[in-house]
């Protein structure tokens, strides 16, 4: 929006803006290779084949495969989600490689840089600028990881999943499934089984990680789904920052995100992660839009901190409650969350904080925002083990409304079970304020102005912990998301 | 009144009692309640005894002045209640036959068991056109003795329009294993208004309290769970007409490792109701208190105001709180708040009253019935009703703070 004075400017304006609100539709024309739809032991042996990946890997991937076979979708979320045929998607894909696997930046496929410079992440622009490491991921595959000689003087490891596998096994024997295992839900065992590539990232004890890290996810396929796997591994004293970015084509079939993310944080050290999701939210008919289903969940040991910040603004259906469990004494877990649904969007979200350790504490902030015919869910888990001596909770959890036929529900779940805890938890839900509104307009602000500045208020506790690029972009894509929702 | 001989689902083998994978069982002691089933209809089960008539009444003596309607396993027992003969206002009541009628789908498995099991239906009629003469409480006593396997009342109160009354619903059980499945329903009309307060004193329980508030009226609806022994009380207000005023206010004292469970739903149905609940627990060392809260605001409704609190004091590194104050709201001319606390007394204050001479177990004493006074005089609408019941949370406080003691002397 910009300063257009008349009324019919800002009508017409925000009718373009409507109708083609999703910026980052565009199919990338790139060759790729995509396996055959359907889900079998061939499928789970071609990815592991692809990857390259030892024999006790493929055996996971087996085991979770067939845990995955005898369990059914879950049907407690607040969620409205047609029946999906798993026998229907293709479990791999990947940008053709032309020659050789690519050496460095300059060698990958001119036609990928170009999509990732519609994106605005320009992988190399931002190594030039930022100074972020990044790994950028299409489909399932891994295309290119800059930064990374900086990053191993310091003896941080950042690459793709797969290539851990190949240079670092015993790294990921040790951690991978420790957090989520290959039998935790329905989602994380299909990932288990079928996950593709994703991002590895590993801090040596004792080293503040030099710059901040950041994965970008997108979806390019048709008929795909995307299954990425991220493990990150903090050993003492270690900290590290680490941002996730995420979008896809618009089309008008559903396609399934699945993905799996593991933080392991050993004694006194630290992991913030951070995600704006933006995945292809589906039309103003609910038709289209990506099924987020993910597992995110973080072990914290002695005095570790681990801290999720999300902003959550795209996907058909979200389902993701990133955890911590608080497993060492004085560990900390915060979870900082804004979402934002709109049109037919659904959203089941929250977190859940497990105390295990003495004097454990945990933080919940949540912010929903539900317009249209949304229907946005927070569900979040306090959980005091009786071991959990002087652990503390605390949660926020605010859902604002815009328009009569959106919906916002709140459902918390706190289990106590020692009274050497504390644990509080308090919650609102209701529309923007006549009297806000008036003071905005009554000061010359229209109303999407003053709306969007109201929700912009409304989120300043989430924002202010997210890193700075990323609290640009999330305020933009907020108020991009909301335009045409209000009036 | 003879019981219906329609299978019983603990005959057909339970096959549809609900399990704590159903989220709104997700905390109650299903297992405690089918011990307690089974205690009372299994092979385990004792000398059937039927109980004299004079053991029955001395179970009443206690409870406040008023008119007094005695159910007995579910069935009406004139002959221990105390009606008002020929009083223009006094209750009225009725016993019908509602085997035949249509009634809604019932909720669950333990609904659907009490309509089998008793094809009779207590109707009573309260309410004066005044503004509720507190001499003119109506006491509804259902006393469960194991003599005939569980005991499944079903009540159906009803205020006519204008009316106002104050109803106290108690629940007590002879010394043996004994297990009631109740429901009560009742219809607020238009205007009216009512006090009704359900009191768990009993065995082992599945009540359900179905209040149904019609335009304008105004309910306000207690529940206090104080018994020694575990189980599930459902709570579900429907604001059926535009401006009706609830208001819900629990107290739950969990002593002698019992587990009780509170769900208390309340449905907005329609525009410019109001609801408040104040649900609190006080949870001894190995016992545990949960409370499940549905606040539903239905689409199309405007002017809702809605608040939901839940207060938890855990009494020892045993005791055991879990909390789900839930908010499902499908309209934003809301205004809707929750809150949910679980902690310990506070030190700084018990450490108040010992830097000023008060022993550490009365110090504790203080600030328990402290905590609890505050939800017992939202509870009570009057004098009598007060008095007596602070007697019985006392006397459960006092229980927990012995046994406490006593622990604390083998440690």
């Amino acid at each position: 929006m910009t300063d257009t004075t008349t009324e019919t400017d800002t009508t017409a304006q925000l009718d373009d803006l409507v109708g083609g609100e999703y910026r980052y539709g565009f199919v990338t024309d790139i060759d790729s290779e995509i396996v055959p739809v359907g889900l079998d032991e061939s499928v789970v042996r071609l990815i592991a084949s692809k990857n390259g990946e030892p024999d006790w890997l493929v055996e996971w991937r087996l085991g979770a495969l067939r845990h995955f076979l005898t369990l059914e979708a879950p049907t407690w979320p607040y969620l409205r989600i047609d029946p999906i045929d798993y026998q229907a998607i293709s479990y791999w894909a990947a940008p053709k490689a032309k020659g050789p696997a690519p050496e460095s930046l300059d060698d990958i496929d001119p036609k990928l840089r170009e999509m990732f410079d519609k994106l605005g992440i320009s992988v190399a622009e931002q190594e030039r600028l930022s100074g972020v490491a990044v790994d950028a991921i299409v489909d399932s595959v891994s295309v290119a990881t800059t930064f990374r000689e900086r990053l191993a003087e310091s003896g941080v490891i950042f690459c793709p999943f797969s290539e851990a596998v190949r240079e670092h096994p015993d790294l990921v024997r040790k951690y991978l499934g420790s957090v989520v295992g290959p039998r935790d839900n329905f989602y994380a065992a299909l990932n288990s089984a079928v996950f593709s590539d994703g991002s590895f990232c590993f801090v040596p004890a004792g080293v503040r990680c030099p710059m901040e890290l950041s994965t970008y996810f997108r979806i390019n396929s048709a008929g795909t789904g995307q299954f990425e796997r991220t493990l990150i591994i903090a050993e003492e004293g270690a900290s590290v920052s680490y941002l996730e970015g995420c979008s896809a084509p618009r089309r008008d079939e559903n396609q399934l995100h699945a993905a799996v993310v593991e933080l392991i944080a050993l004694d006194d050290s630290s992991i913030k992660y951070s995600t704006v999701q933006n995945w292809y939210p589906g039309d103003e008919n609910g038709k289209g839009g990506i099924y987020n289903f993910v597992t995110k969940r973080g072990r914290a040991g002695n005095r570790a901190r681990i801290s999720w910040t999300q902003v959550e603004t795209g996907s058909a259906i979200t389902w993701k409650y990133p955890s911590v469990i608080l497993q060492g004494d004085d560990a900390v877990g915060e979870f900082s969350s804004v979402a934002l649904t709109t049109n037919h969007q659904q959203a089941d979200t929250g977190t859940k904080m497990v105390h295990i350790g003495r004097n454990t504490t945990s933080s919940i902030v949540s912010k929903g925002i539900s317009a249209g015919h949304a229907q946005n869910t927070y569900r979040g888990q306090v959980k005091v083990m009786r071991s959990a001596v002087g652990a503390r909770n605390h949660t926020r959890c605010d859902s604002l409304l815009l328009g009569p036929d959106c919906g916002a529900h709140t459902f918390p779940y706190i289990e106590v079970g020692t009274d050497g805890a504390q644990v509080e938890h308090e919650a609102s839900t209701s529309r923007i304020g006549e009297d806000q509104l008036f003071y905005c307009r009554q000061r010359g602000l229209d109303e999407e102005d003053a709306t969007a500045m109201i929700v912009n208020g409304f989120c300043r506790d989430v924002f202010d912990d997210l890193p700075m690029e990323f609290a640009v972009e999330a305020n933009a894509l907020l108020r991009v998301s909301l335009e045409g929702a209000v009036g | 009144m003879t019981p219906p001989a329609t299978p019983t689902l603990v005959d057909r083998g339970r096959p549809d009692l609900p399990t704590n994978r159903d989220e709104d069982w997700r905390y109650a002691p299903l297992k405690a309640i089918v011990a307690a089933i089974d205690a009372t209809t299994g092979p385990m089960r004792g000398e059937a005894h039927t109980p004299a008539t004079d053991e029955l009444a001395a179970l009443l003596e206690d409870l406040p002045a008023g008119y007094r309607v005695v159910l007995v396993d579910g069935r009406y027992a004139p002959e221990l209640s105390a009606m008002a003969d020929g009083a223009a206002n006094g209750p009225a009541v009725d016993v019908v036959d509602t085997a035949a009628e249509d009634d809604p789908t019932p909720r669950d498995a333990f609904e659907l068991w009490n309509r089998t099991s008793n094809r009779h239906t207590v109707r009573v009629r309260v309410g004066d056109p005044g503004d509720g003469d507190p001499s003119r409480l109506v006491h509804l006593v259902h006393l469960t003795t194991a003599s005939d396997g569980p005991s499944h009342p079903r009540v159906e109160i009803e205020v006519p329009a204008d009316r106002r009354a104050t109803v106290v619903e108690t629940f007590r059980s002879l010394p043996d294993a004994a297990f009631t499945n109740a429901t009560t329903t009742l219809h607020v009309g238009t205007d009216a208004g009512i006090d009704h307060l359900v009191v768990l004193q009993g065995d082992s329980y599945v009540v359900r309290t179905v209040v149904i508030a019609e335009d304008r009226s105004r309910a306000t609806a207690g529940a206090v769970a104080i018994g020694h022994a575990s189980g599930h009380h459902r709570l579900d207000v429907e604001l059926a007409g535009p401006g009706a005023e609830v208001s819900l206010t629990g107290l739950t004292v969990a002593g002698h490792s019992t587990h009780h469970d509170t769900l208390a739903a309340v449905d907005h149905l329609t525009s410019h109701g109001t609801s408040r609940q104040l649900f609190a627990s006080i949870v001894a060392d190995g016992a545990r208190a949960s409370f499940t809260g549905q606040v539903v605001v239905a689409h199309g409704t405007v002017g809702t105001d809605a608040d939901q609190q839940n207060r938890n004091l855990l009494l020892g590194p045993g005791a055991r709180a879990d909390t789900r104050p839930w908010l499902e709201i499908h309209s934003d001319e809301v205004a809707c708040t929750h809150g949910a606390t679980v902690g310990r007394l506070d030190d700084d204050a018990v450490f108040y009253l010992r830097s000023r001479g008060i022993a550490d177990r009365t110090a504790r004493t203080m600030l328990m019935r402290a905590f609890a006074t505050t939800v017992v005089d939202q509870l009570a609408s009057n004098e009598a009703i007060r008095t007596w019941l602070e007697a019985a949370v006392d006397e459960v406080l006092d229980e927990i703070v012995v046994e406490a003691a006593s622990t604390e002397g083998r440690r």
